[in-house]
């Protein structure tokens, strides 16, 4: 779709054939897909199609049906156990209602990974806490707790923890879901200055259509009625370019199928 | 017309051409009573119509329960080949029953209530059965895992939150743990006393409390108690982080669950099981000795030295270990239920009641297993 990519580098993320399933249940076949580092990848499509089911696959909280993702060139569901946990210690997850850890303070939050899987020293790790908390806004809020603090808050502080072990890929499941739209545009621009500022990989799910067309490199659209996706590319070029009347439908709310001013009139 | 609510009023008349027009008016509100669609189906089952009109001139308010009628009326037009003709109704009626039928009702997604077979079920719950049994040896198989790592030290395991969950399940536990084990003391010795007395062996009450108190009810009363206080919060906590997504962000840290939630819970009820059976057992034979000594004029001393007679340090170290025992159990299926939780409020509460059931359950099966196994051992 894109021109741009002509000479692409290996894709970070390559999803290969993906089949998921609740059992005998097929929720989507064929799912195709590859990001390039330092990409904002959008999965986007109607509720319940199973946008989010597919962001738990990516984030090995659920195994695939059929096919497989490969990180970096290295298959992710067929390596072993060891092998998975290295590569989650490279992801950062917020999910979507920040499921923070309701019995630790918010600076506990941040510190229980970094005091995991880093030698630092205790005073380093609070460090390490305060800064991460006030990259998201939330300078002093370090010994809140969960239920002290707004749900947007919450999200913030839950972001603030996916961040804790410096990841270079970071999935969000629909994170401006519940938050106000100044809110909501502010941690669009936070993720834009992060993946400058990190070069981190971000791959979200949501179906806010401003954020799509905001922020995302690259993304594909899944269908919930024909269990496939149905599109892949960059969100502008798709909205612009796209004949596939339920994408379009999708990136214009459902409005008429007439090109946004931007963009040249529909090909064909 | 007149500006008084008036209860709705429904007519029915055949016009010429085979037209049925239906005169609705008066209110047609939810709460004040609706006439129901049976006059108009009488019509309908009589044949000969090919259309039905309405005439709404004398409508005056109307709400949910006059679209409900006219949606019923659509239907039986649908069933029965007719032409609904709508058009004569208010504009706003006509828009909310276009909107209604907008979008196709959706065949396969209504829930069938299909009533499933006696067999049919007994045969699901018994393979329900088999998963279950399955999931609850994978769990402790996992525990033992988990436990296996942290006696070599590369758990991931606090300390702390292990001693926070023992102060919540022990100290905090005590008030109850002593309260019921003095009543269940006082219970035995009263019923035991009264029958001893018969035969004139009103002092062996002592060794009745004594022994029972120390082998089985005091480890079994703190057990349930401790399974209905303990194990049913492990299970609300565990679940309530399950619906908030907490326990998935373990995972995604690739922090184990089982060893950073469960395991501390474990250790926690291993530890203080005993301890309070410890409480259970002397407050129990004081309870015993209250009653005995006032009610039963025992002498206390001759009380206390039947006791000190029939305990044996094996049956008490036995009671110990079985609480040592409950205390496992309690942990593990209140755990189990948690983490097996879905993902609603409800879950969560089906998750306390099913860790409760199934722990008392096991505590009691396994109380008798013991009995049985001592008695063969002579212990």
């Amino acid at each position: 779709m894109s021109q741009s990519t002509k000479t692409a580098p290996p894709p970070q993320i390559e999803i290969r054939d993906l089949t998921m399933a609740y059992g005998s249940f097929v929720l989507m076949r064929g799912i195709n897909a590859r990001i390039q580092r330092g990409e904002v990848f959008i999965i986007m499509g109607g509720s319940g199609c199973g946008k989010s089911t597919l962001l738990r696959h990516m984030i090995g909280l659920k195994s695939p049906a059929h096919g497989e993702i490969y990180y970096d060139g290295q298959p992710f569901w067929s390596s072993d156990e060891d092998a998975r946990q290295q590569r989650l210690r490279t992801f950062g997850v917020l999910f979507q209602s920040g499921a923070l850890w309701s019995s630790m303070t918010l600076a506990e939050n941040i510190s229980l990974p970094l005091g995991e899987y880093t030698d630092l020293s205790p005073a380093d790790i609070d460090a390490m806490a305060r800064f991460k908390l006030a990259l998201v806004g939330l300078k002093g809020f370090e010994d809140y707790y969960p239920s002290e603090i707004s749900g947007g808050m919450c999200k913030r502080a839950g972001l603030a923890r996916a961040l804790a072990l410096d990841p270079e890929i970071l999935f969000f499941d629909e994170p401006s879901s519940g938050l106000d739209p100044i809110s909501s545009r502010r941690l669009d621009e936070l993720i834009l200055e992060l993946r400058d500022s990190l070069g981190a990989t971000f791959v979200i799910v949501t179906h806010e259509l401003q954020s799509i067309l905001t922020i995302g490199d690259n993304s594909i659209f899944l269908d919930g009625n024909t269990r496939t996706m149905r599109a892949q590319g960059n969100p502008r070029e798709l909205l612009a370019h796209s004949t596939d009347p339920v994408v379009r439908e999708f990136l214009t709310r459902g409005g008429t199928a007439a090109p946004q001013p931007a963009g040249s009139p529909p090909p064909h | 017309m007149s500006d008084e609510a008036k209860n709705a009023q429904l007519t029915v008349r055949r016009k010429s051409g085979g037209v049925l027009l239906v005169g609705v008016g008066g209110d047609w509100l939810t709460r004040s009573g609706l006439p129901g669609i049976a006059p108009v189906a009488t019509e309908v089952a009589a044949g000969g119509l090919t259309a039905l009109e309405f005439d709404a001139s004398a409508l005056q308010r109307w709400n949910s329960g006059l679209m409900t009628f006219l949606l019923q009326c659509c239907d039986l037009c649908a069933k029965n080949g007719m032409e609904f003709r709508l058009q004569t109704l208010p504009p706003g009626i006509i828009k909310l029953i276009q909107l209604a039928q907008a979008v196709p009702e959706k065949k396969d997604a209504a829930h069938h209530a299909v009533p499933v077979p006696l067999l049919e079920r007994v045969g699901e719950s018994a393979m329900h059965l088999q998963t279950d049994g399955r999931n609850m040896l994978t769990f402790l198989g996992e525990n033992v895992l988990a436990f296996g790592k942290l006696l070599r030290g590369r758990a991931q395991f606090r300390w702390a939150d292990s001693l926070l969950v023992m102060q919540e399940c022990g100290p905090q536990a005590l008030g109850i743990v002593v309260l019921i084990n003095f009543l269940i003391g006082m219970i035995i010795a009263f019923v035991g006393a009264t029958q001893l007395k018969n035969f004139g062996a009103s002092i062996y009450v002592a060794d009745l409390v004594g022994i029972a108190t120390v082998r089985e009810m005091g480890c079994l009363m703190t057990g349930i108690i401790i399974c209905g206080r303990t194990g049913g919060a492990f299970a609300a906590q565990l679940g309530t982080m399950k619906v908030n997504q907490e326990i998935e962000a373990f995972q995604t840290f690739g922090i184990s669950p089982v060893e950073f939630l469960v395991l501390p819970r474990v250790l926690a009820l291993i530890v203080m099981m005993p301890l309070l059976c410890i409480f259970a057992d002397l407050i129990s034979i004081a309870g015993g000795f209250f009653v005995s000594t006032t009610m039963m004029h025992i002498s206390p001393g001759i009380y206390l030295h039947r006791t000190v007679a029939a305990v044996h340090l094996g049956g008490f170290l036995l009671g110990l270990g079985k609480g040592g025992f409950f205390g496992v159990v309690i942990a593990l299926t209140g755990c189990l239920r948690g983490m097996q939780c879905g993902t609603n409020a409800a879950a969560v509460g089906l998750a306390t009641t099913s860790a409760v059931v199934t722990g008392i359950t096991t505590i009691i099966s396994s109380d008798g297993l013991f009995a049985v196994l001592c008695n063969a051992l002579h212990i």
